[in-house]
């Protein structure tokens, strides 16, 4: 097959393969809204929408996480309004910088499941930014060792269900078009 | 990527041991924090700003128990009861501000997001924390 269209083909795969997280991303938040009965504190959540997020950037770099990252902020911003949009960019932006910064320091040395913590501890803790600075209060800041802690939590188990789902995932996605 | 199909399906090892080394410093910082923050004295004063504007501030060491709603903003209920301050009753979608129940230390803070009130607790001799 001539490059340019064996190119293609690749290109279609990565963008439906985005597409495809990227829903998947969603309705993981949809579940997670549902099974959770109501909030504990601000910001306190199990974040399994971050499971795809993080699966995209180990295995299909930055550019699609940050496209799954916009579209999903974007997706809050039709369902939920601005403040809410403006949160989940935030918290997405703040996640993904700090991942791929692990990821490009640590040179593959650093567990999977502390580059989860970090991404949400780092999502957590944007959001928190964002909030203290719509506020203009310095305050809002005390809320830091619960985000700390949940986000802790959160990233411990989306680290540990990366980890059992990968084996699976990867028998999938290792089809590639002839 | 296509190594040996042995590999692919053995159970993945969870948690290495500097994992748990870190998380555990992780959340011994997170409890220094928490305990550092228990033992703020009590708060002096109470500033209520909505929309970034100090609506009113009120002292809670002599402040008597009350109920009271912000002139122009009628979908937020205070409540000021022996030397704390909640939010009562808010028209937001989370009601994260009014679970967060009473604050009486220094630093303490109830925020309702959506409606921008903000109701923060400071104490004599704050000036380490000024936001502008």
């Amino acid at each position: 097959m001539p490059d340019s269209q064996y190119r293609r083909r690749e290109l279609t795969y990565k963008i439906v393969l985005t597409a495809i997280l990227f829903a998947l991303a969603i309705v993981l938040s949809m579940v997670e809204n549902m099974i959770t009965p109501a909030q504990l504190f601000a910001g306190v959540k199990l974040g399994l929408s971050n499971i795809v997020t993080m699966y995209c950037l180990f295995f299909m770099g930055v550019k699609p996480t940050a496209a799954i990252v916009m579209l999903k902020a974007f997706f809050t911003l039709l369902t939920r309004g601005l403040i809410a949009s403006m949160l989940a960019l935030t918290g997405g932006v703040s996640s993904v910088l700090i991942m791929v910064l692990l990821l490009w320091l640590g040179r593959g040395k650093i567990s999977y499941l502390i580059i989860s913590v970090a991404g949400a501890v780092a999502h957590n803790t944007g959001q928190l930014l964002l909030a203290s600075w719509l506020t203009k209060s310095a305050y809002t800041l005390y809320y830091f060792p619960i985000l700390l802690l949940s986000g802790v939590g959160a990233g411990v188990v989306t680290g540990i269900t990366l980890r059992a789902v990968m084996p699976a995932i990867k028998r999938v996605s290792e089809y590639r078009p002839k | 990527m296509s190594g040996n199909s042995k590999d692919v399906l053995a159970p993945p090892r969870y948690f290495k041991k500097s994992d748990i080394i870190i998380i555990l410093l992780i959340i011994s910082a997170a409890i220094g924090f928490l305990l550092w923050q228990r033992a703020m004295p009590p708060a002096a004063t109470a500033t209520i700003s909505i929309d970034s504007a100090v609506k009113r501030t009120i002292d809670l060491s002599t402040a008597k128990d009350e109920i009271f709603k912000i002139d122009g903003y009628d979908n937020i209920t205070f409540e000021i009861k022996n030397g704390a301050i909640r939010i009562l009753e808010s028209d937001c979608h989370d009601r994260i501000c009014i679970r967060a129940g009473f604050i009486s230390k220094k630093g303490q803070s109830a925020v309702c997001l959506p409606n921008r009130v903000v109701v923060e607790l400071s104490g004599e001799g704050d000036v380490d924390v000024v936001v502008s």
